[in-house]
Parts: C-alpha cells; sequence; structure tokens
C-alpha cells in the first residue's frame, strides 16, 4: 500500500488563507479577457472580420459609423519590427562588450548603465523622443537618406514633421535594448563551465569562441527578440508622443501612423461621444492582449528550451 | 510486562520499507527495530540510499514531489505516515550532514526556536535553562556562553555543526536521527560529537540512528549496525556480531574499506 | 593563430564597441537633456514650483503640487494594495511549489507582467470609473497596484527560490509546518530580497502613465488630497504638457521630467544598497 497521505491539515488551511491573495492576480487576467471580449462583442457584430482588415475611421455621433483598425495594426507590426531589427543587434553588441571585452570594473559599470535604461519611466523617453530624437532625425537623417536613397519605397516619401512610423520604430528599439540585452545575458551566464572551456579548447580564435557560445543560446536570442517585440507593440505614451497619429496608410516609414496602443491613448477620451467607437477601441485592446500572451508564452519558451539545450550537453 | 512497554522499549520500527524517487527505487524492503539508548548506525558507500532512509522515517521526503514511500514507520508505537508529519517530527532530532544553522538568527535563537515552537517551556527562565543545557550537552556552552546574541556565522564549520546537534537536543528527542554528522568536519569535533552522542544514548536514553559512510566510526560507536548497499539490506545485527563474524563477502570488503 | 585571423577578430570587436556606444548614447543623452532643459525651469520657479498649480496656457511658469501630491498618494496607494498581494501571492508560490495551484498562479503573474499597461487602465476603467461615474486617484493607484504586482511579485518568488534547500529542511527537521517553514525560515533569510521587491514596484509604479490616462482624471487646478476625487500625476503631466503649443507647459514638462527622474534616481539608488543587479 502506498503512503499517499494527504497534506496535514494546517497547510491546506495556510494554502486557503494565501488563496485570496492569489486570485486577486488571476482575476485581475480573466477579467481583463472578459471584458475586452464582452466590450468589443458590438463592433465585431457590426464590422465582422472587416474590423481588422479595413483602413477607415468615420466616427459619426448619431450612428455606428465606420472603422476599421488595419492602419493601427500594421502600424504596430512595422513599428515593432523596425524596433526589434535595430534591439538584436545592439543588445547583442552589449552583450559581447559586457561579457567578452570588459574587465570586470567596466562590466559593472556598463551592466548598471544598462540596467538604469532598462528601468527609466517610458515618459521620459517619450518626452526625449518629441523633443530630441525627432529634431535630430528630421533635420539630420530623414532627408539625408530620402534624398540619398529615396528610390526605395520605404524611404520614399518627403519627411515633414520628424513624427513617423520610423521615429517610434527608432524610439521603441532604444527602448527595448536593455529588456532584450537582460534577458540574453541570462541564458549567456548560464552556459556551464563545461561548455565553455569546451569553447576555448575546440575554437580557433576569439572570434570562433564568442560566434559558438552565442550559437548555444539561439533560442533564448529568439526568445528575447519576440518577448522584445510584445514589449514594442505595447508601449503606448512614449509611441503616441512621436508616431504623429494618423490613420494615413503609406509603405513609406517617414510617413506619420498610428499603433493600437497609441490609437487607444489619444482616442479613448473621445470615444464616448460615438456609439460605437469605444467598442472598437476595446476590440483593438483585445488584439494586443491575445497577441502579448500568444507572444510572452512562445518567448518563455524558447528561452527554457535554450537553458535546457545547455543544460542537457 | 505488557505490550505497552515493549513498543515504548521500541522507540523506532521501520517494517518493510520501499522508497522510489521518480523512477527510481532507492530503497528495498527495509526493516529494522531501534530500542530506547540504542544506538544504530547505518553504513554503506556512498549512493547506497542512506540519507533516504533517513529522510523517509522523519517523512522530509514529503516535500520532495518526486518521492514515493511504502512500508510502515512506527515512532513509539505510532506509524509516522498516518499521523500529522509535523506532530511526529516532535520527538524526533534531527541533524544533517552539512551544517545548517539558520544564519538569521542569533546563537541563542537557533536552540530556543524548536522549544517555543512547540511550547515545551513555560518560562523565559526555563527557555533559558534549557538553552543552557542543550548547548552543554553538545560541549558548545564554554566556546558561546559569552555571545549567545551572536550569529552561527561566527563559529567554525564544527561548532556549527554541534549548534545543530544543541538546537536538536532542545526539542528533548525520543529518537534522534544523524546524516553522516561528523562527514564534512574536523576531527576534533568529530570525536566531540561522537562522545555526545554516545551520552545522550547512555544518559537519556535516547534512540539513535546514525548514518556513516566509514565502518570505524560504526564499530566505535554503534550497538546495532545495518549495512546498506544499492538500497539493500546487507546485513543487520550486532556491532560485535557483524565486524568479528560477517556473514556477506559485501560486509567483508566494506569492513576492509574496498568499496 | 594567423594574423589575418587577429584582423577580423579586431574588426568584430570594433563593430561591437561602435554598436554598443550607440546603443548607450541615448542615457546620456535623456540625462543631459533633463539637466539642460529641466533645471533652469526649477531653479527659475523655486519653490512654488513645487507648490502652485497648473498655469494657464501661455501664461507663466509653475506649478505641480497637484500632480506631485497625486504621484505621493497613487505610490502610497498602489503599495497598499500591490504589495501585500504580491507578497503573499510569492510566498504560495514558492512553499506550495508542487501544487497545481502555484503553478497556474505561477504562469498568470509572469504573463500580467508582458500585458500592455494601457490594458491595465481599460480594465479600471470598466469596474471603476464607469460604476461610480467619476474619475479617482484610488482608481489610478489600483491600477498601478496591478502593474506593480507581478513585478514585486516575481523578485519576491525568485529570493525565495534562492533560499539554501538546507535552511528549510533544517526548518521541517525542527516540525516546523509550512507556515513557520515560510515566515520563521524563508522569508527572513531572503528579507534583502522582499525589500528589493517592494522598492522594485514602487519604481515600477511611479514612472507609469499609460495606466493613469482614463483612470485619475488629470485634475490640475486643485491639489486634492482625497483619493477619492480625481487628480494628477507627474508621468500624465508630462504626457500632456508636451503635447502643448504652449512653451511654458512645455517647460514645466521639462522640470516634471527632471522631478521625475530624481525620485526614480533616489529609489534606484536605495535598490542598489540592497543587491547589485537590479532588474526593473
Amino acid at each position: 500500500m502506498d503512503n499517499s497521505v494527504p497534506p496535514p491539515r494546517e497547510d491546506k488551511i495556510f494554502l486557503y488563507s494565501l488563496l485570496p491573495f492569489a486570485s486577486v492576480i488571476i482575476a485581475a487576467l480573466i477579467l481583463l479577457g472578459i471584458i475586452l471580449l464582452d466590450t468589443s462583442l458590438p463592433a465585431l457584430k457590426e464590422y465582422g472580420i472587416g474590423l481588422f482588415m479595413r483602413n477607415v475611421w468615420k466616427p459619426r455621433e448619431d450612428g455606428p459609423g465606420e472603422y476599421g483598425l488595419l492602419a493601427p495594426i500594421i502600424g504596430t507590426l512595422e513599428t515593432a519590427i523596425i524596433a526589434v531589427i535595430i534591439a538584436l543587434p545592439m543588445s547583442l553588441s552589449l552583450l559581447i562588450l559586457t561579457e567578452e571585452m570588459m574587465p570586470n570594473k567596466w562590466r559593472d559599470l556598463v551592466s548598471t548603465l544598462i540596467d538604469v535604461m532598462a528601468g527609466l519611466p517610458t515618459i521620459l523617453y517619450g518626452l526625449w523622443g518629441i523633443e530630441v530624437l525627432i529634431p535630430f532625425l528630421r533635420d539630420h537623417f530623414m532627408s539625408f537618406l530620402h534624398e540619398k536613397i529615396g528610390f526605395i519605397p520605404l524611404l520614399s516619401c518627403q519627411p515633414l514633421s520628424g513624427s513617423s512610423i520610423l521615429a517610434a520604430g527608432m524610439l521603441l528599439s532604444i527602448m527595448i535594448i536593455p529588456f532584450i540585452y537582460v534577458i540574453i545575458r541570462e541564458s549567456y551566464s548560464t552556459i556551464p563551465q563545461s561548455l565553455v572551456e569546451a569553447a576555448i579548447a575546440y575554437s580557433s580564435g576569439w572570434r570562433h569562441y564568442v560566434k559558438f557560445k552565442i550559437g548555444l543560446i539561439k533560442p533564448a536570442l529568439l526568445g528575447g527578440l519576440l518577448l522584445g517585440f510584445g514589449r514594442a507593440a505595447g508601449e503606448t505614451v512614449a509611441v503616441a508622443l512621436v508616431i504623429g497619429n494618423s490613420f494615413h496608410l503609406s509603405s513609406c516609414i517617414f510617413a506619420p501612423g498610428y499603433t493600437i496602443s497609441s490609437l487607444i491613448a489619444n482616442q479613448f477620451a473621445n470615444s464616448m461621444y460615438y456609439p460605437l467607437m469605444s467598442s472598437v477601441l476595446f476590440a483593438g485592446g483585445l488584439f494586443l492582449l491575445s497577441t502579448g500572451l500568444a507572444l510572452n508564452y512562445a518567448g518563455v519558451k524558447l528561452i527554457r528550451r535554450s537553458r535546457k539545450l545547455c543544460q542537457a550537453v | 510486562m505488557t505490550s505497552t512497554s515493549l513498543e515504548l522499549e521500541r522507540a523506532l520500527e521501520v517494517k518493510g520499507l520501499n522508497v522510489w524517487l521518480g523512477e527510481k527505487q532507492i530503497l528495498h524492503n527495509i526493516t529494522f527495530k531501534v530500542n530506547r539508548g540504542e544506538i544504530l548506525a547505518i553504513m554503506g558507500p556512498s549512493g547506497s540510499g542512506k540519507s533516504t532512509l533517513l529522510r523517509a522515517i522523519s517523512r522530509l521526503l514529503d516535500h520532495r514531489t518526486d518521492a514515493r514511500v511504502r512500508g510502515e514507520v512506527l515512532i513509539n508505537g505510532i506509524n509516522v505516515y498516518t499521523t500529522n508529519p509535523y506532530k511526529a517530527r516532535k520527538y524526533i532530532g534531527i541533524v544533517f550532514q552539512n551544517p545548517n544553522p539558520f544564519p538569521h538568527m542569533t546563537i541563542y535563537d537557533n536552540i530556543a526556536v524548536g522549544p517555543k515552537l512547540h511550547k515545551l517551556v513555560r518560562s523565559k527562565t526555563e527557555l533559558d535553562n534549557l538553552v543552557r543545557w542543550a548547548l552543554k550537552s553538545a560541549m558548545l556552552w564554554d566556546d558561546v556562553k559569552e555571545k549567545l546574541n551572536s550569529y552561527p556565522a561566527e563559529l567554525s564549520g564544527g561548532q556549527q555543526q554541534r549548534l545543530c546537534l544543541a538546537r536538536a537536543l532542545a526539542m528533548r528527542p525520543k529518537l534522534l536521527l544523524l546524516d553522516e554528522p561528523t562527514a564534512n568536519i574536523d576531527p576534533v569535533n568529530a570525536k566531540k560529537i561522537e562522545n555526545i552522542v554516545k551520552k545522550m544514548s547512555r544518559e537519556e536514553s535516547v534512540a539513535v540512528v546514525i548514518v556513516t559512510h566509514t565502518p570505524a566510526q560504526a564499530m566505535r560507536i554503534s550497538d546495532k549496525v545495518l549495512f546498506l548497499f544499492n538500497g539493500k539490506t546487507i546485513e543487520y545485527g550486532p556491532t560485535q556480531v557483524v565486524a568479528s563474524n560477517p556473514d556477506h563477502d559485501l560486509t567483508q570488503s566494506f569492513l576492509r574499506g574496498e568499496i | 593563430m594567423s594574423s589575418s585571423l587577429d584582423h577580423k577578430d579586431l574588426f568584430l570587436k570594433i563593430i561591437v564597441a561602435v554598436l554598443s556606444i550607440v546603443a548607450l548614447i541615448p542615457v546620456f543623452s535623456i540625462v543631459y537633456e533633463l539637466v539642460i532643459r529641466g533645471l533652469p525651469v526649477i531653479t527659475g520657479a523655486g519653490l512654488k514650483f513645487f507648490t502652485k498649480t497648473a498655469p494657464a496656457p501661455g501664461d507663466r511658469l509653475y506649478g505641480i503640487g497637484p500632480a506631485l501630491v497625486g504621484t505621493v498618494e497613487l505610490a502610497l496607494i498602489s503599495t497598499a494594495i500591490g504589495i501585500p498581494i504580491a507578497f503573499f501571492t510569492g510566498v504560495l508560490i514558492e512553499t506550495f511549489r508542487e501544487s497545481r495551484i502555484s503553478q497556474i498562479v505561477n504562469i498568470i503573474a509572469k504573463s500580467l507582467m508582458e500585458i500592455p499597461t494601457v490594458l491595465i487602465g481599460m480594465l479600471v476603467y470598466i469596474l471603476l470609473v464607469v460604476p461610480t461615474k467619476t474619475f479617482s486617484i484610488i482608481s489610478g493607484g489600483i491600477a498601478l497596484a496591478l502593474v506593480m504586482m507581478p513585478y514585486t511579485l516575481t523578485y519576491i518568488e525568485e529570493s525565495l527560490n534562492q533560499v539554501q534547500y538546507k535552511y528549510i529542511e533544517a526548518g521541517y527537521g525542527l516540525g516546523m509546518n509550512k507556515k513557520q517553514v515560510a515566515f520563521k525560515v524563508m522569508v527572513p533569510i531572503a528579507k534583502r530580497g522582499v525589500v528589493v521587491g517592494i522598492l522594485i514596484g514602487i519604481t515600477k509604479a511611479l514612472g507609469e502613465t499609460a495606466p493613469l490616462l482614463f483612470t485619475i482624471g488629470a485634475a490640475r487646478n486643485t491639489i486634492n488630497w482625497n483619493p477619492l476625487e480625481p487628480g494628477d500625476a507627474i508621468p500624465l503631466l508630462i504626457f500632456d504638457y508636451i503635447q502643448s503649443p504652449y512653451d511654458n507647459m512645455k517647460d514645466i514638462a521639462w522640470g516634471s521630467a527632471l522631478v521625475l527622474f530624481v525620485l526614480f534616481a533616489i529609489l534606484y539608488s536605495s535598490i542598489r544598497l540592497f543587491v547589485k543587479r537590479v532588474r526593473i
């Protein structure tokens, strides 16, 4: 007979006394899902799947009006893609710099600086973005690129105010560099000593050694990229300040645009005056929540696999 | 003699104990008894399941999700696996292989925490006396009487281990479980611990189970030995008999230090 | 080793160094601009900068009094609500590690961390602002509590997890039950981590803007200590003022941003007193 005794009474009581606290957290997520679904239902009923496929924004006070979230959805993806494309090589460089090129004292200094970057209130990035980054991009970067290589469709439009998809993407990249860095450094530092020694023994020179070690954390790189993408897609106020807030759908990244979260930030307060607008915005929120959760799930899984991979060898 | 007093004699009785960790069976059908005032040494090479056996007796395996236990463990005649483990542990003192005094508690509090937990004392004076008694029993009083309010980090490894022994003794246990208590400390402290254990067994009639990987230690202090190999009992009997006339070749080679 | 290989090594090192420097430039630029643009605003206005209410557009400078008061209130409310929940949930996850509930709570808490905070604002708007028919500091505080919880929880849970098993086993060996092991052994040994978790939560909540957009009401004409009424917060004020066409408003935004940065720096350095690595 197996000894499968039930947990002692005092432990059960302890668990039950802790559960109310934990249930707040569970309830928050469930309620968020339910409320987003419930409030976006009217818009989904009215516009169907077209809500996510069409680009139109014609609010009416006396009727349903016409709405389609295509432009902000594309803007969200575009800015997040630009952000990770820039942030990944940057954070990888910082990783190699701090872990393989610096003496401990310097390394701690740079690491601290990156930790500060990661924690800085996002509104400070937004403020800097609108007041410093945008004038710089407009005056020194965009027009230069447009004049020299404007034949590329992505760079084909005349840069006007500086507020643009590109500016949002770049600001987001700056914001997620420390985030991705911390994730990949964690995996990098869990590479077991035995593998590090193998890397030293088998690689001909520093470059191969670094490549070998980076190769070991490939799943974590991808995971960090996905989580970084999720962060970028969800960022609200900093983007709202620099993206230009326009429904104009353009193939050019110098043009202003919208993201789902900046749209919510900008329109939510007005949406009470228009019958279906708030429902449309909640549908956008639902889109954000589901993509966010999916990205998080995939990212965390990849990072775990990276750890396991290292431990298995 | 009534059956109750017989059971009281028998501080610990293990019957047909099997333990699995994950898929692997660690212990096979272990059976033995320890009376009050008796010292049983469990010896065997490392990996033979000695520590797991001690944890199974004290139900510390409950806190491992992958552990499965079958069989009976009776302490003072009560099956610990059908009673509340926390109450059962009141009668057991456990000392682990690595010294583990609580780093956030003073030396005094390390000893006092057990008695306070189980309300063994009714007043501060009683507690003071119990702490002094435990530290004296562990031959640590003279080392620490001036610094009862400092933290265990100030003590040497050997002293820390004796502090852990004192912490266990302060519960006035009927049964003392020692998991290679001298494996990681210096010979002088090891010798002291052996003497303390012998004294507790003789003077306080405590039943002792001591796990050891050195046959010499088993021979020095135990009344009975159980030789464990790959989770199976190879030999079990009075120390003198096993030492002079082991039944099994494996026991002989272990005693000669070959495995 | 051939010299061509060394050249390639050097080339890679240069690329790494250049990219790293480029990546770090913004943080220096941010701090530089904050001081250059923010400090004159504050020194020019003096103490009134912190005590006065909002100016008329295009009027003279001053005042972030309501926002400062609101930020303090928000920090207190979100801490009072968020920390106990995060702490006890962290204890649950760690002490009942083997149970289903613990695993579910852990996964949900971690995913809550990756949810855009603007959605938390929408949630609280529907749950509190709509039924009570008013924006309020307390709604904002609850939204911020939801934002800080997963961070504090994760940090506390990780530091409890780092308590060596030998001490936990010693606790059980003395006959402690799970509650006693948690509060007499694990939490006291991990107390630095617990404090850091709390500070990280506060730091996180302090800098958030999006959850406040639809919850506190941006009321900046009177200084309001009543948490049941609308109020303001420094990040929200920055967000609104920097979009204003008036120069005095923009200046106030920069001054407020410096105040926010100083608050952040104080919290950050106090965390550094406890631990070397700070992840926020």
